[in-house]
């Protein structure tokens, strides 16, 4: 099913700040979606209104085609996992589970043994076989995880929202059922909306990200395209390592203040600015300046270098390609960073600087 | 010196360091305290029928057994006690639910107001009960035209029990309201559940224990309550006469072995009670660690 969320707006009942800001976005059919961003971005929210959680101020939320807006959460037929799993601690993980079925008015509710079979099959799907008779407590967080996603899976929900599920596991546990997950959806096909704040974790899971900000998506698309187009300098630190480097722009070149820091040509106007680069694009080019590069630890290709510019004290440490027959200790060197990209206050100056040629270094 | 070192050995304390420090010590405390002030007392009152020998006891417990007035009052004690406790379990529960659950103006002022019954003396809401319940009082008159008498008799014994029983009642349920999560509630509704169904099925359910609780601590309360009853009962002999006040009775006739006699009773009758709440209690929190 698609879900299609049209200018949604929702403002704190507690102080009127907006907490959704004025959010559209469309989850094709079959997709997984991650909604990804910092905490307080808004996207729990979001997930609520979708659900019928909350209520919203502003705009509509449709479920193919139709819109749900006046429909109870009750009434939209939505399996929803909570971040801490919100089973039920009175009831038997059987009863857990069946529970979507057993509360539905007499004329639609299966019969004990339909329930029961249902119950028997989704517990063999979250490959949790035998723990039917078992209470919650009794679980470890990853089997109460499955017991939750299970019980909303059970009156086979139109759409499936994942709120931070992962959040209160290990690291290993949630490796693997973060595989296993991708696995299930692959195998159910359900559209799935997931919201962490862990971009490995959308990155690994999801088809499409949407990356939120303050209430805002600020960039929505598959995760190489928020990695090598981001849209803002935000998107950039969000989704992999990023070294700023602040400097100026100056007549069409792009100064760095550190010195030893080649210069490049851009097409911002003049001002401050800053370069922001992943550390595996940055070239170290010996002999072409006046800084030292230590090599303090290697890694395959990679190396990370301690460096410190000739003047000053002053120093980056940054992981990149190591050039072929580079010493431990490279004197008179200097950093190319003409594939980053430059910002002034928090968006791009210009477009990416393909074609930039590196001048030699200025001292300042 | 070996031996020595074996024996402490053997009867060492466990290495784990207690966060309470001297809890030896402060357990020591207790359990006399607990000996003094408790099982003392109840152990002098369990032995005191049987000082003029075993034959003597038994006599005495046999008469007492076949004393009518006696059998009565334990009876109206106990049946009031537990109508009152009951009936204490829902405006209890909505009160507490008043008081966790909702912004009601005031709910500070009534969240202070719970606990009164606690501190007013006893006689006091007597008094005021018996005066407010009576055929001419200010509730009392309207009843007592729809042709319902309050004051003298059990009813008005329940009333004073519900009234001292309130308390316990919402002080034992609003924790664990409190501490009752809420997405429980929101997965319960967006897998299809009514407002009616997520509170019979979900809330209720996790409330039950403590409300076993509430009922137990009322019950016990209402058994020995004496101060509130005695001025609304109208303590005519087999009716309205309760257990407590008979034992008064007794001891003012200088009938020291009947007055123990109902006070053995009532203590094995409340243990009993007690006991059996217990059991069911964990029974309703065995899925519950």
């Amino acid at each position: 099913m698609s879900v299609n969320l049209d200018h949604i707006i929702r403002v704190s009942p507690r102080n009127g700040q907006p907490i959704v800001d004025d959010v559209s976005l469309t989850v094709a059919d079959g997709s997984f979606t991650a909604l990804v961003g910092p905490s307080g971005a808004g996207k729990t929210s979001l997930l609520r209104i979708i659900a019928g959680l909350d209520p919203h101020q502003g705009g509509q939320v449709s479920i193919d085609g139709a819109r749900v807006d006046n429909l109870a959460a009750r009434e939209r037929n939505i399996g929803f996992v909570f971040q801490h799993y919100a089973l039920f601690a009175h009831m038997s993980v059987a009863d857990n589970i069946g529970f979507g079925l057993s509360i539905r008015p007499r004329r639609t509710r299966p019969t004990r043994a339909e329930i029961a079979s249902r119950v028997a099959e989704l517990l063999d799907l979250m490959q949790l076989p035998g723990v039917g008779g078992r209470y919650p407590h009794q679980l470890s967080g990853g089997q109460r995880q499955r017991v939750a996603l299970a019980r909303a899976l059970a009156t086979g929900p139109r759409l499936l929202l994942l709120d931070e599920p992962f959040g209160a596991l290990d690291p290993l546990v949630r490796r693997q059922i973060r595989g296993w997950l991708r696995d299930l959806h692959e195998r159910l096909g359900l559209t799935t909306i997931l919201v962490t704040h862990d971009r490995q974790e959308a990155t690994e899971l999801a088809d499409t990200i949407a990356l939120m900000r303050h209430g805002r998506i600020v960039q929505a698309g598959t995760a190489r395209q928020l990695e090598e187009s981001p849209a803002s300098p935000f998107v950039m630190e969000f989704t992999g390592d990023v070294i700023r480097i602040p400097g100026r722009v100056e007549h069409g070149l792009f100064i760095a203040d550190m010195p030893d820091i080649h210069a490049f040509a851009t097409t911002g106007a003049d001002g401050r600015a800053d370069v922001l680069i992943r550390p595996s694009d940055i070239r170290l080019l010996p002999e072409r300046g006046g800084a030292m590069a230590w090599l303090r630890q290697t890694r395959g290709m990679l190396g990370t270098y301690d460096f410190t510019t000739s003047v000053g004290i002053q120093g980056l440490r940054f992981e990149t390609v190591v050039p072929d027959g580079a010493a431990p200790i490279v004197v008179n060197c200097a950093l190319d960073i003409s594939a980053g990209r430059i910002a002034r206050d928090d968006a791009w100056i210009q477009p990416v600087a393909v074609t930039a040629t590196a001048v030699p270094a200025l001292r300042t | 010196m070996t031996a020595l070192r074996l024996l402490s050995g053997r009867f060492a304390w466990p290495r784990r360091r207690d966060a309470l420090p001297g809890f030896g010590i402060g357990l020591g405390l207790t359990l006399l305290w607990l000996g003094v002030l408790v099982i003392l007392p109840l152990t002098a009152l369990m032995v005191r029928p049987w000082s003029g020998g075993i034959h003597d006891g038994a006599r005495a417990v046999a008469s007492a057994m076949r004393d009518g007035r006696m059998l009565a009052a334990l009876r109206v004690s106990f049946c009031s006690a537990l109508i009152a406790a009951l009936a204490d379990l829902v405006p209890g529960l909505l009160l507490a639910w008043a008081l966790v659950r909702s912004d009601i103006p005031g709910r500070r002022v009534i969240d202070m107001l719970v606990e009164l019954p606690f501190a007013l003396p006893t006689a006091v809401v007597g008094i005021t009960m018996a005066t407010l319940y009576a055929a001419n009082g200010w509730i009392g008159a309207p009843l007592a035209r729809m042709g319902l008498r309050v004051a003298y008799t059990q009813t008005g014994i329940v009333i004073a029990l519900m009234f001292i029983g309130l308390p316990f009642v919402v002080r034992t349920v609003a924790p664990v309201l409190r501490n009752l999560p809420r997405d429980v509630e929101e997965a319960a509704e967006v897998l299809g559940a009514s407002r009616a169904q997520v509170v019979g099925r979900v809330i209720l359910p996790a409330l039950y224990p403590a409300l076993v609780t509430a009922f137990g601590m009322a019950f016990a309360r209402g058994i020995g309550e004496y101060g509130s009853v005695i001025f609304i009962a109208g303590n005519q002999p087999f009716h309205t006469e309760i257990a407590p006040l008979l034992i008064i009775i007794r001891l003012q006739e200088y009938d020291t072995r009947g007055a123990t006699l109902i006070g053995v009773v009532l203590v094995v009758l409340s243990l009993l009670s007690l006991a059996a709440i217990s059991v069911l209690r964990r029974c309703l929190s065995h899925a519950q660690a």
